[in-house]
C-alpha cells in the first residue's frame, strides 16, 4: 500500500494504518531528530511529537507534496522548535548562573555527541562535525543535515524547505564554507595545544 | 604541506557522515506514542460549563456582598454622625424648640 493511502486511513482513525506509517517513517524521523538535537532522549521526545502531530493532523494532508516531504517538514519544524526552546532555556540559565553561588557552569550545555550509526573509525570526526553543525544558522543546518545525513536530493530538500533548488544549492555551499572555516580554526587551535 | 594536511583533515571531517547507518529509535517508542494519542487532544486550557458558571456566580456574589458591606457601612456612618450631632445639641440645649429669635 502507498504512503498516501495509509495516511488516508490514518485520517479516518485507523490505528493499524498508523502503525504501518510509523514502521515506514520511524527511522527517517528519528535519524533527522537525532542529527538536529544530538541527544537520544530529546530525539525520542521529538519523534513522539512528530507522530502525535501526524496522527492528529492526517486529515489536513492535501496531497501536492509527497507524504515523505510532509513528514520531513513536520520533523524539521519540531526539531527547530525544540532547539529554539533549548536556546531560550540556555540564555535563562546563563542569567541565573550570574546570580547563583554555583560554579557558574551552563547546565544546559550539551555533552559531546556520538551519532549511534557512526562506526568507531569515524566517531571522533563525526563528533566534531556535529559540534560545528550546531553552530550553523537554522536554514544552513537544515539543508546540510537533510543532504549529508539523510542523503536527500536537492529537489526533495527544496520541497521540504519550500524554497527553490538554487537556494538549496547556495545554502549547502554556505554551510560547507562555514563548516570548513570552523573546522580549520579548530585544527589550528588544537595543534597549538 | 601543513596547509595540505589541514585541508585533507577538514574534508575527512566533512565527509565523516557518508555511508553512516541510520540511527534507530528504541523498541518501546511506539508504545509511548500510542499512549499519547490515546489522550484526547485539548487545545489550550478548557474548563467545563459547570466550573465556569460556579466561578461566575462566586465572583458576582463577592461583588454584591462587597457593595452591600460598603453601603451598609456608609449608612451606619451617617447614622453615627446624626447621633453625634443630636447629642451635642442636647448638651448645649440648642434643640429647635429652644431656639430663640435672638440667636
Amino acid at each position: 500500500m502507498q504512503a498516501e493511502e495509509i495516511l488516508y486511513l490514518v485520517a479516518k482513525g485507523d490505528k493499524s494504518a498508523f502503525g504501518q506509517l510509523y514502521a515506514m517513517f520511524k527511522d527517517k524521523v528519528y535519524n533527522t531528530c537525532i542529527s538536529y538535537l544530538q541527544q537520544s532522549s530529546e530525539a525520542e521526545e521529538a519523534t513522539q511529537d512528530v507522530f502525535v502531530e501526524i496522527y492528529h493532523n492526517a486529515v489536513s494532508y492535501k496531497g501536492g507534496a509527497s507524504v515523505s516531504t510532509w513528514i520531513y517538514r513536520i520533523t524539521v519544524n519540531k526539531c527547530l522548535d525544540r532547539i529554539r526552546y533549548n536556546n531560550r532555556q540556555k540564555r535563562f540559565s546563563f542569567i541565573t548562573s550570574i546570580f547563583s553561588k554555583d560554579t557558574g557552569e551552563l547546565r544546559h550545555d550539551k555533552p559531546h555527541f556520538e551519532h549511534p550509526g557512526v562506526g568507531a573509525k569515524n566517531r571522533e570526526r563525526a563528533g566534531l562535525l556535529f559540534s560545528a553543525i550546531r553552530q550553523l544558522p537554522e536554514n544552513q543546518q537544515t539543508a546540510f543535515i537533510l543532504k549529508q545525513v539523510e542523503g536527500l536530493s536537492q529537489r526533495e530538500i527544496a520541497q521540504i524547505m519550500d524554497i527553490g533548488e538554487k537556494a538549496v544549492e547556495s545554502l549547502l555551499q554556505r554551510a560547507k564554507s562555514n563548516l570548513r572555516k570552523k573546522l580549520s580554526d579548530y585544527y589550528n587551535s588544537s595543534e597549538g595545544l | 604541506m601543513k596547509q595540505k594536511d589541514e585541508n585533507r583533515w577538514v574534508e575527512d571531517v566533512l565527509n565523516s557522515m557518508e555511508g553512516v547507518e541510520k540511527a534507530r529509535p528504541a523498541e518501546d517508542l511506539y508504545g509511548k506514542i500510542e499512549r499519547r494519542i490515546a489522550v484526547p487532544l485539548t487545545k489550550g486550557h478548557t474548563i467545563s460549563l459547570t466550573t465556569f458558571s460556579a466561578a461566575t456566580a462566586s465572583i458576582v456574589l463577592l461583588i454584591v456582598l462587597n457593595m452591600m458591606a460598603l453601603t451598609g457601612n456608609s449608612r451606619k456612618h451617617d447614622n453615627g454622625r446624626q447621633d453625634e450631632v443630636s447629642s451635642v445639641a442636647r448638651y448645649y440645649d440648642i434643640t429647635n424648640e429652644s431656639e430663640g429669635p435672638g440667636i
